[in-house]
């Protein structure tokens, strides 16, 4: 067998002049879930269309189980591509849900019986079959919600937006159930997305589409560590990302966006300068970027910023800092005490979780 | 100066043609308290609110601002001011804006002036006074909204999810700003939101609403940490509390599937003496500390789960793993660098411990904390 199921080569796409798809390619393997992330108008659904042959590309090839399928139509292509979100239809019982997809494509009563006792038995909902779907307990709904899905044969399953507008508690189980039962199912699963937890925690490996282009492709934990760019970073934690300024002139002297407020440690300093370029931006996520009123031992870039305000999520203390038009977030399990807003606070981007950009590109450069 | 109010709901029903929209709902704001009403859509926060306003007529229950009672009065006749999600501004100057609700009741034009004026200033808008307010930024339109509420000087102010539009960064400064300004003027405000961390963030204390009925009645603390019903439990945080289903032995034990997890002669008397063979015991992700072999441990003190690691999930700055344990699921939540020190892959064995000071006894029919006298 070969190992990639689905091989997309090339595949550029125009419509009315304008570039919707430009040479995109990857491969997924077999049994993968392989994420499509990226904003609204990336392409994303239009990728999928070309995949299960509802739309030709204008050029380059798609290969399942290594052959051209570029002349096959959609119904022999073994690819099933689910339009419609995971809200169960409430008034149908849970066999007529995981039902509706196989009658609308005109299979005979036989085989739809068969085929949702099949993937009923493997998803561990047999019993609740004649049950109405608004009579059901959460976890059991999900699995009805993912039968549905997966409930046409196919080797590749084209999944588009599966989690758009549900309530986020429901959102957030779902994905864990899904995920749950991605070893189970053994299925090769194409999703695209525009949420970027969507692709963090369900995918296998992620490709980010952004104005039709493939800007990375990795592992979940890849692209969080090592975003090819700023502007990655930045979409993947929905801006929740500290960003400093830095210029560095002939003489290798440095100077940032944030004035003289601020105190470059030594060894970030020499990492600085190593590079060579003449803009850098120091980025750091949220979970390692300190504020309080003073911090004595920082391993990486002090600021002298005042405190704004915070947010208090339960579990944690969102907490925020502005030094001139730039502002600071530090997520914290306690409350720094005794702050008010216009107080003068120390902020700590620390070395360990500092990832470097190019200040003119936004590139990734360590 | 304007006096403080209290506002109090006594078992406010509210139908709708045959739908019960507010079915008893009792609730006492203090004078001076910043209050939230929290829920989901359709929980009936919104008609709540609008009852207090004199918007709607209850159909049963009486409505107090302070001893008077407040039922029959119009809206106009309650002295409130309400700032919604979307302002209506007009198509004028900052100060036209903020003035003319005032011009209705019949002020000086110098009382007017100094009202604008000192309400502008609270929200930082004083030199902004002559500038139309289609220049202005969102933020400062939201400002605008709250000014013109603040120059009525009304008794109660009562906030639809005013911050909704609001991008994160504007949200985190209006919401200071709020809470300043509320705390400098002492006044009772009344915010009704579906956004957790929004109540969390701003009430001194939070009702919760479900269904038309009031869930919870406390401070962002009390209703996060010592939730008194699952469902406030699970609505509050990401991922939502715990619950295990577990059996109560006479010998002292509290089992998990036929593993004793935790034991306690006193504790497991109480809850026999209840009546209970049964108990779900609620934790927070947070609150757990998994290893990878199970340790020796003080069964009387912590609450220890031996189970199967079945999911994880990468959140960025942090991971939630799915743990399996005799037929139960719960979940742990880690931070990265943890996570990457036990080296854990899915399908392997782990030990999840709980302090018991973190552990929370509900009902498994009815879903309501169990309060035992020892803990408590």
């Amino acid at each position: 067998m070969k190992e990639y199921v689905l091989e997309v080569r090339n595949i550029s796409k125009r419509r009315g002049g304008k570039v919707i798809l430009d040479n995109v390619s990857f491969s997924v393997r077999r049994g993968e879930v392989f994420v499509i992330l990226g904003p609204p108008g990336s392409g994303k659904t239009t990728l999928l269309k070309i995949i299960a042959g509802l739309e030709a590309q204008d050029l380059g090839d798609i290969m399942i189980n290594g052959e051209i399928v570029n002349m096959l139509p959609p119904y022999r292509r073994n690819v099933a591509m689910v339009f419609e979100t995971l809200a169960l239809y409430a008034n149908m019982t849970v066999f007529e849900n995981i039902a509706s997809p196989l009658i609308a494509q005109g299979k005979d009563r036989e085989h739809v019986a068969k085929r949702v006792r099949e993937i009923a038995s493997l998803l561990r909902i047999e019993h609740i079959l004649d049950r109405r779907a608004d009579k059901l307990s959460g976890g059991e709904r999900q699995r009805v919600a993912i039968a549905r899905a997966l409930a046409k044969e196919a080797d590749i399953y084209l999944l588009d937006e599966p989690f758009l507008n549900l309530d986020a508690k429901i959102r957030y189980a779902l994905r864990t159930e899904f995920k749950k039962l991605k070893s189970i199912l053994g299925r090769t699963i194409i999703l695209a997305t525009s949420d970027p937890y969507d692709a963090l925690t369900l995918g296998d490996r992620v490709l980010l589409l952004n104005y039709g282009r493939v800007v990375h492709e990795g592992t979940p934990t890849n692209i969080y560590k090592t975003p090819r760019s700023i502007s990655i970073a930045r979409y993947l934690t929905g801006n929740m990302v500290n960003e400093v300024f830095i210029m560095i002139n002939g003489n290798g002297k440095i100077a940032s966006s944030i004035g003289r407020d601020i105190y470059i440690n030594s060894e970030v300093h020499d990492m600085i300068l190593k590079l060579e370029r003449r803009n850098l931006i120091l980025a750091n996520y949220i979970d390692s970027c300190f504020i309080d009123r003073h911090i004595t031992e920082c391993s990486g870039v002090k600021i002298k910023g005042s405190f704004l305000g915070y947010e208090f999520r339960g579990s944690e203390y969102l907490v925020y800092a502005r030094t001139g038009d730039v502002i600071f977030k530090s997520l914290s399990r306690i409350l720094p005490p005794g702050l008010n807003t216009g107080d003068e606070v120390d902020i700590c981007l620390t070395r360990e979780g500092m990832i470097i950009f190019d200040g003119e590109t936004g590139d990734f450069l360590g | 100066m304007i006096p403080l109010v209290s506002v109090k709901l006594v078992n406010i029903v509210k139908k709708f043609g045959k739908v019960e929209a507010i079915k008893g709902v009792s609730l006492h704001i203090l004078d001076g308290e910043f209050f939230s009403i929290l829920g989901p859509s359709g929980c009936g926060k919104t008609t709540l609110l609008r009852i207090i306003a004199g918007l709607e007529k209850p159909t049963e229950g009486r409505v107090y601002f302070n001893e008077h009672d407040v039922t029959n009065l119009a809206a106009e006749a309650r002295d409130v001011a309400m700032v919604f999600q979307f302002y209506a501004l007009y198509p004028t100057t900052v100060f036209n804006n903020i003035a003319i609700p005032l011009f209705s009741r019949k002020y000086s034009k110098s009382e007017v002036t100094k009202r604008v004026t000192e309400a502008a200033r609270l929200v930082g808008l004083e030199k902004l006074l002559n500038v139309h307010v289609d220049r202005l930024s969102v933020v400062d339109k939201q400002r605008v909204a709250l000014a013109r509420a603040i120059a009525k000087e009304p008794q109660v102010y009562l906030l639809d999810e005013p911050l909704t539009i609001l991008d994160p960064v504007s949200r985190v400064i209006i919401r200071s700003e709020l809470k300043r300004i509320q705390k400098q003027l002492k006044q009772t405000v009344i915010y009704v939101t579906h956004d957790q961390i929004e109540a969390l963030t701003l009430a001194d204390r939070i009702a919760i609403m479900n269904f038309g009925v009031v869930e919870q009645i406390g401070s962002p603390h009390e209703v996060y940490n010592l939730p008194t019903s699952t469902y406030v439990g699970w609505f509050l945080g990401e991922p939502g509390m715990n619950f295990i289903e577990a059996v109560v032995s006479s010998n002292g034990s509290i089992l998990l599937g036929n593993k004793v997890i935790f034991q306690n002669q006193h504790i497991t008397r109480e809850l026999i003496n209840q009546g209970l063979e049964k108990v779900l015991l609620g934790f927070r992700a947070e609150n757990t500390v998994l290893s990878r072999e199970p340790v020796e441990r003080d069964l009387s003190r912590e609450v220890v789960i031996e189970g199967v690691l079945r999911v994880i999930e990468f959140f960025g700055t942090h991971y939630v793993l799915d743990i399996e344990s005799g037929g139960s699921e719960l979940k742990v939540k880690l931070n990265p660098i943890d996570f990457n020190s036990l080296g854990l892959r899915e399908n392997d064995k782990v030990t999840v411990v709980i302090s018991f000071d973190k552990v929370l006894f509900f009902h498994p029919d009815s879903g309501k904390r169990i309060l035992l006298g020892e803990k408590e």
